[in-house]
C-alpha cells in the first residue's frame, strides 16, 4: 500500500508539473502579439518593449520556460498586468472566500444527501423515493449560478432574510460573515447534494443485497444494527470518492456563482483577469484551481486504500 | 455487448471456408444488426429513457421551428419594458421591451446546437483517440492517456475559460472548449472496453485472416463500444448546454446579441428587484433541456446496461 501511495504521489507531480507547463504556454499560444493584446489601446512600442520585458518574453522560450517552473516552485506567479501587484497576493486574498463557499456549500449538501439517500434505500420505490430520485435529476440539471439567482429572488428580494450579494471578513463579526455566505453555499450546496445523494442511495443499495448483510439479519440482529453498523459502514466508501471529487467540482462551479453574489473570491478574480486580458491573474488562477482538483483526486485515492482493506493496488 | 454464450457460433461462422473472408466477418457483425431492434424494445421498457426521448424531439423541434413558433421576433421591441408575464407576453418582457417567451423558444437552438456539436466533435476526437490508444497500447496508449490524464486534471469550466481567454469569446470557441473539455470521457471509457476486446475471438479471426487494423477498429472494434458512447454522448449534451450557458452567463460565451438563455439570465441580475421572470423562465428552459438530455442518458445507461462512466 505505501508503495501505491508513493508511486500516486509521483505521478501526481507529474500531473501538475504538465499542468504548469500547459499554463506556460497559455500565453504563448495567444493568437498575434499577446503584449498588444494586453496593452490594448495604451499600446505604445515603449510600453509594449517594457512589458515583454517585465514577462521575460523577449528571451529565447526555454529560458522563459525555465524561469517560470522556477518562479512557480518559489510561489511567484508573476504580478498582474492590471493592478501591478503580485499575482500571489491577489490569489492568497480571495482564495479565503471561495473556498469558505466550497467548504459551507459541502456541508449544506452533505446534510440535506446522507440523510435523504439512506431513506431512498431504505424505502426504495416508495413514493419518498420517486420525489427523492426527481430532485436529484433537477438538481444536476440546472447551472448552480441559476439557484443562486434564485435564492436571492426568494430570500433577499422577497423575504429580505439574507444579504443578497458581497462579502463581510469573519474579522467583522462570525455572524455577519455566515449571513453573507448562506446563499452562495446553499446554491453550491444543490448540485452537490444531488450527485451524493445519488450515490448514498445506490451504496446502500449495493450493500444491502450482499451476502454479510443476509447472515447478519439470518442471526436475528435487530434490522436497526444491521443498518447501523454493517450496511452503512461499507456504503459510505464509494460516497467518500464522489464527496472528494465534488468538493473540487464544486469549486470549479462556484467561478460563476460568485459573479452572481459579487464575491470576490478566485472565479471573479479569473473572470474579470480573461476580460482585462490580465494573462498573468489567468494563469495563476488556472494553475491553483488545477492543483486543488489534482490533490482531491490524490487525497481520495488514498483514503479509498484506508477505508476499505480489501482494495490492494497492484 | 455481444452474447457471452455465443462465441462457438462465432468462430464455427468465422471459419466457414466456402464463403469468402468479407462475407465471414459479416456473418459476426450480423448479430449487432440483431441487436439494435432489441435496442427499441428496451427503450420502451425504460421509462426514463422513453420520457427523455420525448422531450427531446419536442426539443428538436422548437430549435428546428423556432422563428415560426415564437409570438414575436427576437428583436421586436415593445413599449412594455420590463412588464410582467400577462397573456400578451406569456413570459414578461425584458428590459429593452423584448418578449421573453419568444426569446426562450429562440435561444433553444443556439444552446441546443452548441452542445450537441460540441458533444459530437468531443464523441469523435475522443472515441478514435480511445480506440487507437486500447487497440495499439504500448507507446501510443501511454501518449494519448498521459494526455487524456491532462486535460482531466483541469475542471471542465476552467479549461473552457482558459480557451476563451486564449481564442476569445464567440460560438466557435465555446464550441471548441466543450469539445476539449468532454473527450477524455470518451477516450477513457472506450480505451477500457477496447482493451479487453482486442482479445476477444472475432477480433483475434479479424486479423488472423488478414483484416487491416484500422477496419478492425471502425467494423468490429467500435460497434461493440457504441452503448458506452451513445450513454455519454447524451449526458455530454446535457454538459455542454451547461457550460455554454455559464460561459455566456458571464460574458464569455455566445455573442450577447444573440438571444440565449444565458444572456438572459445575465440580465436578470440587474433586474432582480423588479423582473423576477427574467431569471426564472430561461433557467427553466436550461433546467428542462439538460433534464431530458440526462433522463435520456441515465435511462439508456439501464436499459443498455452500460457501467457507469465515473467509476
Amino acid at each position: 500500500m505505501t508503495q501505491y501511495i508513493i508511486r500516486r504521489l509521483i505521478y501526481s507531480i507529474f500531473i501538475i508539473w504538465g499542468c504548469a507547463t500547459i499554463v506556460f504556454f497559455m500565453l504563448r499560444l495567444v493568437p498575434g502579439d499577446p503584449v498588444s493584446a494586453m496593452l490594448g489601446i495604451e499600446y505604445t512600442p515603449q510600453a509594449a518593449a517594457q512589458l515583454r520585458k517585465n514577462l521575460g518574453l523577449d528571451k529565447p522560450i526555454y529560458v522563459q520556460y525555465v524561469t517560470w517552473m522556477g518562479d512557480v516552485l518559489h510561489g511567484d506567479l508573476g504580478k498582474s498586468i492590471d493592478t501591478r501587484q503580485p499575482v500571489t497576493d491577489q490569489i492568497v486574498s480571495a482564495f479565503p472566500k471561495t473556498l469558505s463557499i466550497t467548504i459551507l456549500g459541502f456541508i449544506f449538501g452533505a446534510v440535506v444527501a446522507v440523510p435523504m439517500g439512506l431513506l431512498a434505500a431504505l424505502k426504495r420505490d416508495s413514493v419518498f423515493d420517486w420525489v427523492a430520485s426527481i430532485s436529484t435529476f433537477i438538481g444536476i440539471s440546472l447551472p448552480t449560478f441559476w439557484f443562486g439567482i434564485v435564492f436571492i429572488l426568494i430570500f433577499a428580494v422577497e423575504f429580505r432574510w439574507f444579504p443578497s450579494v458581497g462579502y463581510v471578513s469573519p474579522s467583522d463579526g462570525i455572524w455577519p460573515w455566515f449571513k453573507h455566505l448562506i446563499l452562495p453555499g446553499l446554491a453550491a450546496g444543490v448540485g452537490e447534494a444531488a450527485i451524493l445523494m445519488r450515490f448514498v442511495r445506490a451504496g446502500l443499495l449495493e450493500v444491502l443485497g450482499s451476502d454479510y448483510v443476509r447472515t447478519a439479519r439470518a442471526k436475528g440482529l435487530p434490522e436497526r444494527r444491521v443498518i447501523m453498523s454493517h450496511a452503512m459502514r461499507n456504503s459510505m466508501i464509494p460516497v467518500v470518492t464522489v464527496a472528494g471529487l465534488s468538493l473540487a467540482g464544486l469549486l470549479g462551479g462556484l467561478v460563476i456563482t460568485e459573479t452572481v453574489f459579487a464575491i470576490s473570491g478566485i472565479g471573479r478574480l479569473l473572470t474579470t483577469a480573461i476580460f482585462a486580458k490580465d494573462y498573468p491573474i489567468v494563469q495563476g488562477v488556472i494553475l491553483l484551481i488545477t492543483l486543488f482538483f489534482v490533490m482531491a483526486n490524490l487525497i481520495v485515492d488514498i483514503l479509498y486504500t484506508f477505508l476499505d482493506p480489501r482494495i490492494r493496488y497492484g | 455487448m455481444a452474447d457471452q454464450n455465443s462465441a462457438e457460433p462465432i468462430m464455427a461462422r468465422a471459419m466457414d471456408v466456402n464463403v469468402s473472408a468479407d462475407e465471414r466477418l459479416g456473418r459476426l457483425t450480423e448479430q449487432r444488426t440483431a441487436e439494435g431492434s432489441r435496442f427499441w424494445r428496451r427503450i420502451r421498457a425504460e421509462k426514463k429513457a422513453f420520457l427523455g426521448l420525448i422531450f427531446l424531439v419536442l426539443l428538436i423541434f422548437i430549435s428546428l421551428a423556432g422563428p415560426w413558433i415564437a409570438p414575436y421576433g427576437a428583436d421586436n421591441v415593445d413599449f412594455d419594458q420590463l412588464a410582467a408575464p400577462t397573456l400578451h407576453h406569456p413570459m414578461g418582457t425584458d428590459s429593452f421591451g423584448h418578449d421573453l417567451f419568444s426569446r426562450v423558444i429562440l435561444g433553444t437552438r443556439v444552446s441546443f446546437s452548441v452542445g450537441i456539436v460540441g458533444a459530437l466533435l468531443s464523441m469523435i476526437v475522443g472515441v478514435a483517440g480511445g480506440v487507437v490508444a486500447g487497440y495499439y497500447g504500448g507507446w501510443i496508449d501511454n501518449l494519448i492517456m498521459r494526455i487524456v490524464d491532462l486535460i482531466w486534471a483541469f475542471p471542465a469550466i476552467v479549461l473552457a475559460m482558459g480557451l476563451v481567454s486564449i481564442y476569445g469569446a464567440g460560438v466557435r470557441n465555446v464550441i471548441i472548449a466543450i469539445a476539449i473539455a468532454n473527450m477524455v470521457a470518451y477516450a477513457r471509457i472506450v480505451r477500457g472496453d477496447v482493451l479487453s476486446l482486442r482479445e476477444s475471438d472475432f477480433t483475434v479471426a479479424a486479423r488472423a485472416i488478414g483484416v487491416r487494423d484500422w477496419r478492425i477498429m471502425l467494423r468490429h472494434l467500435l460497434p461493440n463500444v457504441a452503448a458506452p458512447i451513445i450513454v455519454q454522448m447524451t449526458l455530454t449534451v446535457g454538459f455542454g448546454i451547461l457550460t455554454e450557458t455559464g460561459l455566456t452567463f458571464l460574458g464569455l460565451g455566445v455573442n450577447p446579441a444573440t438571444p440565449t438563455w444565458g444572456q438572459a439570465l445575465n440580465e436578470s441580475r440587474n433586474f432582480i428587484h423588479q423582473a423576477w421572470w427574467l431569471a426564472v423562465f430561461p433557467g427553466i428552459a436550461i433546467g428542462f433541456t439538460v433534464l431530458s438530455m440526462n433522463l435520456l442518458g441515465d435511462g439508456l445507461r439501464d436499459a443498455l446496461d452500460v457501467r457507469n462512466v465515473n467509476d
